[in-house]
């Protein structure tokens, strides 16, 4: 199988040069497994205090602070109600914290959703910590369009967003590529239909996933396995020719080899430049293969390389598990998925 | 046995009032079956239930004041559909029980006020149930107007309504202005509603609305095609319907209602005979999903490539 290297990255790659440490909490060394991958340390993406929830006085994520660099490949690790799908749609823009800030490229977001804002409970909360206050932000047009503060010109920063499949109403009555062809509604004309250049484009990111077929594009998306649905979902975001791409959960539901087949794309991409920032509670599967990953409960516990992560320690905090012995690095239940 | 005279079928067309009421008919069809495929994919089809009992008691508001229904059944009609759908976007309480409520609430306006002022005339019947006779040249500039507006929201919007209805936070991220595009749909089926009172009746509109696009449902797994064939659909059940109320003295708006129910019955019909032509075994295990027969004992699954 051939996988994709977004050629849109790969001419951005060339033009980085800047490659410095930046700080980060816990056990971060600097040295990591993604030392192969040769991105941009300036960091991309700037989570500042994030606190919110979804009940006033009952926050669901606390003070999570976090930098991103581009072209990191960072795994958000955490158990059911830990915030990571939470923190997953504050990125994406759906909700605005209460308290704190997202930055891209030291931008504030300008949210553009207006009725999942929890306005209310934020500036409840705000209010009664008198933090920081996190209205300001730059009115653009476009949600994902942010004047970058390293120079003049504006930076368009295309995000690319798979959900949970959970979340999509199955028996819709839509093709693979009417899926795919929403990805750039925005770039396909006024037709109701995807033609032209932008039906194009959605054969060449199928035809780049390798399930591009005349058959397979018109199968209604119910007539999909997993793995292809997963994959189907994919290519709507590669399709935006995204600079960040942030996944819900990619891997639940899927057996071991569609699994492996995610993996390998999405690693593929991140060797490629993309930025991708994937939530997950597969502790053995995903987050011990992954270059960096951020385990959160609430608040994050830690992050870096899982090598130096995925302690007992850090399990114990994360998961609530329990060890079985002092040392923490054998018998636990923690330690076992640590290994 | 008496020879059927074929004039016999072109007769109603001779009167000016039945072609007008036959066109009206026609169009709201057609807008009521493109419009539902919308309200079906969303999930809530009782909003055109919903929008059509509400917009009632502005029509009676408007009839006692003397003026033109139009007037009472649009004001009223927009507001509800802001109100429904700042209802729909409220997580407390369930969409459908406060619609419920709300709306029939503005049913119940209407109602007490028929009651009170004693003024239940012919007219209220017609918005009642619909009736042929009751659709003017006024009916008829309004429905053109309404159906050119909503084909137009349609085929613009086609693109932000899909994304939206099928993934809404996706198509938040992707810069589809979601909360614009719901509110502009529940104005366009506020209009629908309104300019269809006449012909078929607040009682009975969710069901003209509605019953093609089940129908289409049935029969397609294509977005593009559901749109087409409910809007067909729309078409051929309001001109059956509204052709045989002449012939059965009828309500006209009952009538179109009945031939949308047997449209669904048709298409429960078409599915379930697709169903067992699709199903086969392999060993013991039976199931049914499209394939090709390539000659009397083989077929390619479509299915599993």
């Amino acid at each position: 199988m051939q996988f994709f290297r977004p050629p849109w990255l790969l001419r951005r790659k060339e033009n980085q040069y800047t490659r410095r440490n930046i700080n980060n909490r816990g056990c971060n060394n600097g040295s990591h497994n993604d030392k192969d991958i040769n991105f941009d340390t300036t960091p991309f993406l700037n989570l500042e205090n994030i606190t919110y929830g979804y009940v006033s006085h009952k926050s669901i994520i606390e003070n999570v602070t976090m930098q991103i660099p581009r072209g990191r490949f960072v795994g958000l690790l955490g158990p059911s109600g830990s915030g990571k799908s939470t923190l997953i749609k504050i990125i994406a823009g759906l909700y605005k914290p209460w308290v704190g800030s997202v930055r891209y490229n030291f931008s504030k977001l300008d949210y553009p959703c207006g009725e999942i804002d929890r306005g209310k409970e934020r500036k409840k909360f705000a209010n009664e910590n008198s933090t920081e206050d996190n209205h300001e932000s730059n009115q653009v047009s476009h949600p994902y369009s942010y004047h970058s503060l390293q120079g003049s010109s504006i930076e368009q920063i295309v995000m690319g967003y798979v959900p949970q499949i959970e979340t999509v109403d199955w028996n819709f009555p839509v093709t693979v590529k009417e899926v795919v062809g929403m990805g750039i509604w925005d770039r396909s004309g006024i037709s109701p239909f995807v033609s032209g250049n932008a039906a194009i484009e959605v054969d060449k990111v199928l035809d780049d996933l390798g399930i591009l077929s005349h058959e397979f594009g018109k199968r209604q998306i119910r007539e999909l396995s997993g793995g292809e649905q997963q994959r189907v979902f994919l290519a709507r975001a590669l399709v935006r020719k995204p600079s960040f791409l942030i996944l819900d959960e990619p891997t639940s539901g899927v057996d071991y080899n569609t699994r492996e087949k995610i993996l390998k794309m999405l690693t593929s991409l991140s060797k490629g430049g993309l930025t991708i920032i994937i939530a997950t509670h597969d502790l053995p599967g995903i987050a011990r293969r992954l270059p960096w990953v951020v385990c959160m409960n609430k608040t994050i516990v830690a992050e870096g390389p899982p090598s130096e992560v995925l302690t007992n320690a850090n399990l114990l905090k994360t998961y609530g598990l329990v060890e079985n012995k002092e040392d923490g690095n054998s018998n636990g239940i923690g330690g076992e998925i640590a290994r | 046995m008496v020879p059927l005279d074929p004039s016999l079928f072109i007769q109603p067309f001779q009167y000016e009032f039945f072609t007008r009421a036959i066109v009206v008919s026609v169009l709201v069809g057609g807008v009521c079956g493109l419009i539902g495929v919308y309200i079906v994919l969303r999930g809530m089809s009782y909003i055109g239930h919903g929008m059509s009992h509400a917009v009632f008691g502005g029509a009676v508001v408007s009839y006692i004041a003397g003026l033109s229904f139009y007037v009472g059944a649009a004001l009223w009609g927009l507001a509800s559909a802001v109100l429904i759908n700042e209802i729909t976007r409220s997580n407390k309480i369930k969409a459908d029980a406060a619609i419920g409520v709300v709306t029939t609430a503005g049913f119940a306006i209407g109602v007490f006020l028929i009651s009170t002022t004693r003024s239940y005339t012919r007219n209220i019947e017609a918005l009642l149930f619909g009736n042929i006779l009751g659709i003017t040249d006024q009916d008829l500039w309004i429905i053109v107007f309404v159906t050119i507006i909503t084909a137009a929201f349609i085929f613009f919007f086609q693109k932000r309504l899909i994304f939206t209805l099928f993934d809404r936070e996706a198509a938040k991220v992707y810069g589809v202005k979601t909360n614009m595009v719901e509110l502009s749909f529940s104005l366009i089926l506020a209009t629908v509603v309104i300019a269809s009172m006449n012909s078929i009746g607040v009682t009975l509109l969710a069901a003209a609305i509605v019953a093609p696009a089940i129908s289409a449902r049935l029969i397609t797994n294509s977005f593009n095609k559901m749109v087409v064939l409910s809007t067909i659909l729309g078409v051929i059940i309001a001109f059956l319907g509204m052709y045989s109320s002449y012939f059965f003295d009828s309500a006209s708006g009952a009538t179109i209602v009945l031939y949308g129910a047997s449209a669904y019955g048709f298409s429960c019909l078409l599915a379930f005979l697709r169903k067992i032509y699709q199903t086969h075994s392999h060993g013991k295990l039976g199931h049914s999903h499209p394939h090709i027969h390539e000659n009397e004992h083989k077929h390619e699954h479509l299915k599993n490539r």
